[in-house]
């Protein structure tokens, strides 16, 4: 088990920047410092790069300039309205962009998302023929139930469904945090692979 | 207008997209596409804001000196020259992307990864069954993830199946489902309320109608 | 008994070097989930068009990578028409076009006939609307920009609805990702919404398992290594699984030490 260290300018950047970060599991220190405000100088730049050249400059070039769709020059503008929120006098211009993101997610919300959730909830009605029907079902409701802040809980009945809910919640959070422990080790575990096998060029 | 143009634009936006996607006559216009490019447009331009608030925020950290300047300079710094690079190379550019793949990602899925140790050393030092709450929190965990590897198998052979079929496929779903439909019907709520200009927080309103 | 976190940190390091080097070996068994799954790719229409979107990038490739790879060799196997294109995430198409070119040569596929490559478009859900309009007109030109006219395969599919796809194989790892596909293209349609999905959302995603809106889930690296056993081709998803193993024993082990030791505090 000998190790063929890799000569790709490529992979020992990869390495380098991977073992700066971990540098911070023995304490805070200037490599990771480093590592870190690089990443994000990095992300910022890179996605506005990848939107600039995607939407602003396609707009900009041919909705604009070829094909004369000239209402495309408004919405340049109302995205730069978000910048008078750094003039004190005009910042309750910056609104207006806002009110547009707001209303356009807001009608997306309303537009594609019913029919998905509907399908949830005629889902949620399960023949009661089997234990695990049973249980989804009786689950469901008592989950719901423990959501109805409008109920009173001190009601025996009410605050014993929803006691059952909040146990379905714990255990539902229970799975979702041994999932998340599993996939987080996954990441470590790609990285480890990344530095044996593709670095360090140990055979697999 | 300060606060009613920004409530009418609201309003408006949300009954466009609403009105595209029940309606006959808004599939038949095609009202979505010129929408949709507005939003990706705008939203585009906005993400200059980041570049913004980081150079003021960073170089009055310079002008200060304060504590930990040097790193404000190397921030800056690759911002704005992995920026240029972009800009003259675009997108695609074969340096542009080199820096993405073999600094910018595994930057990113490292930091990802650092959470798996904190988790490992709060599995010993932090996760205490102090309630019932989170005794049944962890030992549902601790159970999931048990079946989730082939190790469970190995000391009880119907582990996975039991974990698959009666905790992740039953307990779980029931649990998920009903704080997935709550939170739906909640945005559903809020979503309506906003279309219907009764919620005003997002243009500096005192919140609710 | 207090123990400084990192010599927690190196025990866990050590652990997943030591199994990387010296596999256990343990057996996984197939949940009724991948055998759902498996079968629901298997049981498409002969000569299926099937569009395997794969929507992640280099940080989840880990564990989405090998299920990609796995969904390949079943659908070429199968001999299914493959569109393979994503939105939103630019890393992945490049990532996935590593993976199809050898495989699609192993099958003998023809470019632009059996299979083509869109690349990855910008715009996510709102690309998806337009996908779903006219998929030549969304998408423009390939993964080698050229124009998408000259295929025969681009011809046979002009939108991206159930009179032209039988199936949507989605990675998903974040946003965009397969709720987008839910609910732009396959809710209440006949187009069969399988997944591939990270480890950590797997719990979420199960309740769409349930109602039917994803007819299969690969649930994370178990899943996979499950899915690569029925494909018959076994890779990196059944490799990690004893790594998996270890660092679960070694998690359970610090819970318990460190309850041992604050009930017996307590008392």
């Amino acid at each position: 088990m000998h190790p063929h260290i890799s000569t790709d300018l490529g992979l020992w950047c990869q390495a380098i920047c991977t073992l700066a970060i971990y540098t911070y599991l023995y304490k805070d220190n200037p490599i990771y410092r480093v590592a870190e405000n690089v990443f994000l100088g990095l992300a910022t730049a890179y996605w506005f790069v990848f939107n600039f050249f995607n939407f602003i400059k396609p707009a900009v070039v041919e909705w604009i300039g070829k094909n004369g769709q000239y209402h495309y020059v408004l919405a340049i503008i109302l995205g730069l309205l978000i910048f008078m929120r750094y003039v004190p006098s005009l910042s309750w211009i910056a609104r207006y962009p806002m009110s547009f993101w707001v209303g356009y997610g807001t009608g997306y919300t309303l537009a594609f998302t019913p029919a998905v959730w509907l399908d949830q909830i005629t889902a949620s009605f399960v023949a009661l023929n089997s234990l695990q029907n049973i249980l989804i079902f009786v689950g469901i409701l008592c989950t719901l139930v423990y959501f109805f802040f409008t109920l009173a809980k001190e009601n025996p009945v009410v605050g014993g469904i929803a006691e059952v809910g909040k146990w379905y919640i714990m255990i539902a959070l229970g799975s979702a945090f041994g999932n998340t422990v599993l996939y987080r080790w996954n990441l470590f575990l790609a990285r480890a692979n990344m530095l044996l096998f593709q670095w360090l060029g140990f055979a697999s | 207008m300060r606060k009613e143009g920004p409530m009418i634009l609201t309003v408006l936006s949300s009954l466009v997209v609403v009105f595209s996607q029940y309606f006959f006559l808004g599939q038949k216009w095609a009202l979505m596409d010129p929408l949709n490019n507005w939003f990706l447009i705008s939203m585009s331009i906005a993400l200059a804001l980041g570049f913004v608030n980081l150079t003021s925020i960073h170089v009055k950290y310079l002008q200060r000196k304060r504590e930990g300047w040097f790193y404000s300079i190397i921030l800056l710094v690759c911002m704005y020259g992995y920026l240029a690079l972009g800009l003259i190379q675009t997108h695609n550019g074969l340096q542009f992307d080199w820096i993405y793949q073999n600094a910018y990602s595994p930057l990113g899925s490292t930091i990802f990864s650092l959470v798996a140790f904190f988790i490992t050393s709060a599995a010993y030092r932090a996760f205490r069954v102090r309630t019932k709450e989170a005794t049944i929190l962890l030992v549902c965990a601790v159970f999931v993830m048990l079946g989730r590897a082939p190790i469970g198998d190995a000391m009880w052979g119907g582990w996975s199946a039991f974990v698959n079929k009666w905790v992740i496929g039953t307990m779980n779903v029931a649990g998920m489902r009903g704080i997935n439909l709550g939170i739906a019907v909640g945005g559903f709520a809020t979503a309506l309320r906003i279309m219907l200009g009764l919620e005003r927080a997002h243009i500096g309103g005192s919140g609710t109608q | 008994m207090k123990i400084d976190r990192r010599l927690l940190y190196l025990v866990a390091v050590v652990l997943v070097a030591v199994t990387v080097f010296f596999p256990l070996g343990l057996p996984v068994s197939v949940s009724k989930l991948a055998v759902q799954t498996y079968d629901a790719i298997q049981d498409l229409p002969d000569n299926s068009v099937v569009f395997i979107a794969p929507m992640y990038d280099p940080g989840t490739a880990g564990e989405l990578s090998p299920m990609l790879k796995a969904m390949l060799y079943q659908c070429m196997e199968r001999k299914y028409r493959i569109i393979l294109g994503n939105t939103g995430w630019t890393l992945g198409a490049g990532l996935a076009h590593t993976i199809i070119t050898p495989i699609a040569q192993e099958f003998n596929y023809v470019y632009g006939t059996d299979y083509i490559e869109l690349g990855s478009k910008p715009g996510g859900a709102i690309w998806l609307q337009s996908a779903k309009a006219d998929l030549p007109g969304a998408a423009i030109v390939d993964y080698n920009n050229n124009s998408l006219g000259q295929y025969p395969l681009m011809q046979a599919v002009p939108r991206l609805t159930q009179e032209y796809v039988a199936a949507a194989l989605v990675l998903d790892c974040g946003t965009p990702g397969a709720p987008e596909w839910l609910a732009q293209i396959t809710q209440g349609t006949s187009i069969k919404l399988i997944i591939g999905e990270i480890q950590m959302t797997v719990p979420d995603q199960m309740t769409f398992v349930q109602s039917g809106q994803y007819a299969g889930m690969i649930a994370g690296s178990r899943g996979c290594a499950e899915y690569e056993q029925l494909v018959g081709r076994p890779g990196a998803g059944l490799k990690s699984q004893d790594t998996m193993s270890v660092i679960t024993l070694m998690i359970t082990l610090f819970i318990v030490l460190g309850n041992i030791g604050y009930l017996t505090r307590k008392k």
